[in-house]
């Protein structure tokens, strides 16, 4: 089918972080998405002008509702509205769900290490939830490499999903401030930090890897020296300004 | 929030660039397929990967998709109001999967 723009209404909107709010949408004629899909947001002034932006999916439903979770960039141009003003009961045109590509399917059978830097956890979010509301038994296991406690989207959700679920596993690096008590300082990432909380090469996981476009160029370019196939590595950059259209 | 900071790396890349995945609801709107799950080789190095592994610069005019391995351009996709202007010059061919339905 292809897709065109389609007005959703906004249904719900959460909090997340200082920066971040979930919105959840209703999409007339929607049947569901995959996990890890996006959609485009379409913002247009009175004048006309309109700038388009993509916001991965956080859940993978089956029905006309889906979320998405918005990090406020300063300087945005459509980030601060979603984030800061749209309120629930109002209307946003939407394109999608799109990319069919960086997606889990609950028939996969391998194991999957999920890596997000910041915000690029929120695709990996969806995949999280749609394994766990499937019969999946494969590992999957989460390295969420985050500035300071502060900015863990997902926190509570994670935390009581890493204690209960015997098939995830979840693992913060930390690169400004960690919580009291944490056993190691604060420090920017590196490659033996990595190594040390990925599944290893031998359980040949798929890999996905999302945030901004440097933490994911660094990251896959550290697992395929490490011995994992190119092949097994799927990324999701962010980090451009989008488009106007 | 910039979590290029963050990483213990040398690189930098002062041009934001996406994954080809982020064309795909661009391409949504003229295709009925995902063109973005579709192979496609190169015209200039001969590289056959899928689109959404290629590199995508939307703050240029229109869409921009380029090779991941030699940075040549295989796509372009500018819109207007009236119309679509698409430019694959840079792409041999794309081998594009059926829909389940399809087959």
């Amino acid at each position: 089918m292809s897709s065109s723009w389609r007005v959703a209404d906004v249904v719900s909107a959460r909090r997340e972080t200082a920066t971040a709010r979930t919105l959840g949408l209703r999409i007339p004629g929607l049947s569901g998405n995959l996990a890890g899909q996006h959609v485009d947001i379409r913002l247009t002034a009175e004048d006309g002008y309109s700038a388009v932006r993509s916001y991965s999916i956080a859940t993978a439903g089956t029905d006309d509702t889906l979320e998405v979770t918005v990090d406020e960039l300063p300087d945005g141009e459509v980030s601060p509205y979603l984030v800061e003003d749209v309120a629930v009961g109002d209307q946003l045109e939407v394109r999608g769900p799109v990319g069919g590509w960086f997606v889990w399917k609950p028939e996969q059978p391998s194991p999957v290490q999920l890596i997000a830097g910041g915000s690029g956890v929120v695709p990996l979010m969806a995949m999280i939830r749609a394994h766990e509301a499937s019969a999946n038994a494969s590992k999957f296991r989460l390295l969420y490499s985050v500035r300071s406690p502060d900015t863990v989207i997902y926190r509570d959700e994670l935390a009581t999903l890493a204690e209960r679920s015997p098939k995830l596993a979840v693992d913060y690096v930390y690169t400004r401030m960690a919580p009291a008590g944490w056993p190691t300082e604060p420090k920017r990432l590196d490659a033996s930090t990595l190594l040390a909380h990925v599944l290893p090469v031998d359980a040949e996981p798929s890999i996905y890897v999302c945030g901004q476009t440097v933490f994911v160029e660094t990251v896959a370019d550290w697992l395929v020296r490490a011995g994992y196939p190119p092949t097994t590595i799927k990324t999701e950059r962010y980090g451009g300004t989008g488009g106007t259209s | 929030m910039n979590d290029g900071d963050d990483i213990v790396t040398g690189r930098s890349n002062p041009i934001a660039h996406l994954d080809g995945n982020a064309a795909a609801g661009a391409l949504a709107e003229l295709f009925t397929a995902d063109l973005t799950t579709s192979l496609g080789r190169c015209d200039s190095c001969g590289t056959v990967r899928s689109i959404a592994e290629a590199v995508v610069y939307r703050d240029a005019p229109g869409l921009v998709v380029r090779c991941a391995s030699c940075d040549s351009v295989l796509l372009r996709l500018v819109e207007r109001p009236d119309c679509y202007w698409l430019d694959v010059r840079g792409l041999s061919y794309l081998q594009i999967e059926k829909a389940p339905a399809q087959r």
